[in-house]
């Protein structure tokens, strides 16, 4: 028996503190017996069993404990719901209310989540991806994919660039990249089937290849394998199909600028008119996305600064009349997120939604926090009774929690559900009215789900914690002699009811300002001075070229097409443009110069529009001052301009715009060089200043 | 109380827990230890109710109605007054009845089938 005394008392002390971490109630009840029958077993149990029989003993009581618990919190949710349901009025509108909050905040974590946080799918380590902030030159790109030290590989690709592909004797206008063989191994996708593109590709010279993204392959090749090494007629040249890049993946850029078909840079203006005026060769040109992937342990600042001095030393060695400009001139972003944007951004985005959503829930939650604080105060004599009889104050608090737990869960799971509809129906791809499909895919993941229980499971404990607090304190006289009517204290300051209430009105008071705020900017937006009277507005939109016919015969076609259109009894009047007005893709802006005071040239740069003499009267842009376009004007040779208000305000800010002359580049500059560009510039002569919206803009004849 | 019972045999078969308490309980009241010793005695070892498991199996019974607490005491002098004494109500008798009716009846299929296989053979 002695050598027994050791084990068998540091088991009987580890037995009872385990003893009483029971429950409250199954405490109350039965520990002083357990602990009884344990000290007289013990012994016994020691000499039969051994140390095995008193881990036996002592593993019996730990698996006890949760069982035990659980069985407490099953009887918890059972009373909650009778109670629930005995009130099913509170119950509708305490779950109505929730529902809304934990949906609307849902909706918004969605939408960070599906903009901010998402990375481009399909794309290996995409957190190594740097893109370059403003697109940049070909002959610039080759400068910076030359500092290998910084990056293990660089990509340059033009983008949106819209395809006419043939397909069984229609043309579909496709969306696609113009991209340097480095595309497919710097951003690390290895093609579903056949192969990526190679550094033979890239020669100019060779015959024409295209990779299609998967969807393509389903959508219009029928899936079949067999198509790989087959002619794709694209703006009516062949091009043979090498490939077909994995699911899901839409090129490195799917929300901005989405991908179907992605041809090599040696397809050549051929194939692909957006490379015609010698644009690998031109430096004034910035339109290529650039893309690197960080070598490890090269730091973002490092890269960032390297590029931004090799840029200013460009400028430098050929004299780019922005060199004098102060700023910065390289900003690297995040590659791999679906939205890039500078990290000192992205609170800017992520606190407005977290604000918004935070406070809904706020409002939500309060609303249901007052309703129970209320009912709460109905049900004191009850809890009072309970109280007497020696149930635990921490035990009905978490009696109540579950109430208010479950009331969340619900909401919770009916909030989710609502946003996920929500969010699914906003990322369909056509969801938004612009000429390019933009691929959002907003619909709720993993992460919107863990966001969600945690909102849930903070808004119970947000709405239950303080009235269960204040309905069980431990004031039991004043609440058993009243006998189960209860005043409500009416003038109290800063009582917990009316904090709720103030709280509750200064958030709705906020987000109401918020909304107003929104909406006037929505109608702003909506209403916007566009220069131009959009009824009875009609626009075709045609692309002979990508349709494989040649440029001479296409200007006959046009010609032909707006005769016969204005032939027809329906049509008043039509016109010809290159690119429409607010169009997000067309030409960039250009540079010009006008003359200043002293013989001083000075530097402007705006949006070039080519058109025919009737346009801005099909669109009814009123002319301010001088005449329209008329035929002599759209002779070869011919020099005349029609310039915005706004930039005659901001070129001759004396007004006057009539007879003033602007130089500008022609059509193709020759090779890299800015006095190249310069000898082949022509001097226009403004004939009229047009009321055009308020973007910067100029008219030039076809 | 009685009204609301649910028929014995509802809640057959009975965990193997429940019904060594009850069987235990079938020859009067009895304390938490005397049930477990009673359960290892009669099972010669096998079945053994650990304390914490016992208390909760007890817990369950209590609150299904099938045992209650006896009022009676021993002498003072052979009494722990942290002990609690446990009898059998009316319900938990007929629970017990028709548990060990189910068993007899399993038993008897059971040698019915033997006999049946021995024939065969």
């Amino acid at each position: 028996m002695m050598p027994a005394a050791r084990p068998v008392a540091i088991g009987l002390r580890l037995y009872r503190a385990l003893a009483s971490a029971f429950p409250y109630e199954f405490r109350n009840a039965y520990a002083d017996e357990i602990l009884q029958v344990t000290e007289e077993a013990i012994e016994p149990i020691w000499r039969r069993h051994g140390i095995l029989g008193l881990a036996r003993l002592l593993l019996d009581i730990a698996l006890r404990i949760p069982v035990e618990y659980a069985t407490e919190f099953g009887a918890d949710i059972r009373y909650g719901l009778r109670m629930l349901r005995a009130s099913p009025g509170f119950t509708t509108v305490a779950l109505i209310s929730l529902t809304l909050g934990i949906g609307v905040a849902t909706a918004a974590y969605s939408e960070l989540n599906g903009f901010i946080f998402r990375d481009v799918p399909g794309v290996r380590h995409p957190d190594e991806l740097r893109l370059l902030k403003e697109p940049v030159s070909f002959p610039d790109y080759r400068s910076y994919r030359e500092r290998s030290d910084l990056f293990s590989g660089t990509l340059a690709y033009r983008a949106p660039v819209p395809f006419g592909v043939s397909l069984g004797g229609y043309t579909q206008r496709t969306w696609g990249h113009l991209v340097t063989s480095s595309y497919f191994p710097t951003l690390g996708v290895r093609p579903a089937l056949g192969r990526v593109l190679n550094a033979d590709d890239d020669k100019p010279g060779r015959a024409p290849v295209v990779l299609v993204s998967y969807r393509f392959w389903t959508n219009h090749l029928g899936s079949d394998a067999a198509a790989i090494g087959k002619p794709l007629i694209i703006n009516g040249q062949p091009c043979t199909l090498i490939g077909v890049t994995p699911e899901g993946f839409q090129g490195a850029s799917p929300m901005v600028y989405i991908a179907d078909l992605w041809l090599p840079l040696s397809v050549g203006p051929a194939v692909a008119p957006e490379l015609a005026d010698n644009l690998l060769e031109s430096r004034d040109t910035a339109v290529f996305q650039v893309e690197g992937r960080l070598r490890s342990g090269v730091s973002e600042a490092r890269a960032q600064a390297a590029l931004d001095a090799m840029k200013r030393q460009i400028e430098a060695e050929f004299s780019d009349p922005d060199r004098g400009l102060p700023g910065r001139r390289v900003v690297l972003l995040p590659g791999g997120k679906l939205l890039p944007i500078e990290k000192k951004d992205t609170p800017m985005f992520t606190t407005f939604f977290i604000v918004l959503g935070g406070m809904i829930l706020l409002i939500a939650s309060s609303n249901v926090a007052n309703m129970m604080l209320a009912r709460a105060l109905e049900r004191r004599k009850e809890i009072a009774v309970r109280l007497a009889l020696g149930a635990g104050r921490a035990r009905l608090v978490r009696q109540l929690l579950t109430e208010s737990l479950l009331i969340a869960a619900g909401a919770g799971v009916l909030g989710f559900a609502c946003a996920a509809w929500l969010m699914r129906a906003a990322s369909s791809e056509n969801a938004l009215p612009y000429p390019m499909p933009i691929s959002t895919n907003l619909a709720p993941d993993g992460r919107v789900l863990l966001f969600t229980l945690v909102l849930t499971a903070f808004a119970g404990l947000a709405f239950g914690l303080l009235p269960a607090l204040q309905a069980t304190r431990p004031d039991l006289t004043s609440a058993l002699k009243e006998g189960g009517i209860l005043r409500v204290p009416r003038f109290r300051r800063l009582s917990m009811r009316n904090l709720l209430m103030v709280g509750q009105m200064a958030a709705s008071l906020a987000l109401l300002l918020i909304t107003g705020f929104l909406v006037m900017g929505h109608r702003r937006i909506a209403n916007v001075e566009t220069g131009f009277d959009p009824r009875n507005l009609s626009l075709v939109s045609l692309d002979p070229l990508r349709d494989g016919v040649p440029g001479d015969r296409g200007a006959a076609f046009f010609q032909e097409l707006l005769a016969r259109t204005r032939g027809l009894p329906s049509v008043a009047v039509a016109g010809l443009a290159d690119t429409t007005p607010m169009s997000m893709i067309g030409k960039p802006s250009v540079p010009f110069t006008v003359e200043g005071g002293g013989g001083m040239k000075e530097l402007h740069s705006a949006r070039p529009f080519t058109v025919d003499r009737d346009y801005l009267e099909a669109l009814g842009v009123p002319i301010v001052v001088g005449r329209g376009f008329r035929k002599e004007d759209e002779a070869d040779g011919a020099t005349a301009v029609i310039v915005s208000e706004r930039l005659v305000r901001e070129c001759w800010p004396g007004g006057g715009a009539l007879g003033r002359r602007i130089e500008m580049g022609t059509a193709a500059p020759p090779p890299a060089s800015w006095e190249g560009a310069r000898t082949a510039s022509i001097w226009w002569e403004s004939l009229a200043c047009s009321r055009w919206w308020e973007w910067r803009g100029m008219s030039e004849t076809a | 109380m009685h009204q609301d019972q649910p028929s014995p045999e509802s809640l057959l078969p009975l965990k193997p827990n429940w019904f060594h308490v009850l069987l235990s309980l079938a020859d009067g009241e009895q304390h938490g230890y005397g049930i477990m010793q009673e359960v290892l005695d009669r099972t010669g070892g096998k079945v053994h109710l650990w304390p914490a498991t016992l208390y909760g199996t007890l817990k369950r019974l209590l609150d299904a109605e099938l045992i209650e607490e006896s009022a009676l005491r021993p002498a003072p002098e052979a009494d722990d007054a942290r002990r609690r004494y446990y009898k059998l109500t009316q319900f938990g008798r007929r629970v017990l009845a028709a548990e060990s009716q189910r068993l007899e009846d399993l038993v008897r299929v059971i040698h019915s089938k033997r006999t049946l296989s021995e024939a065969e053979s």
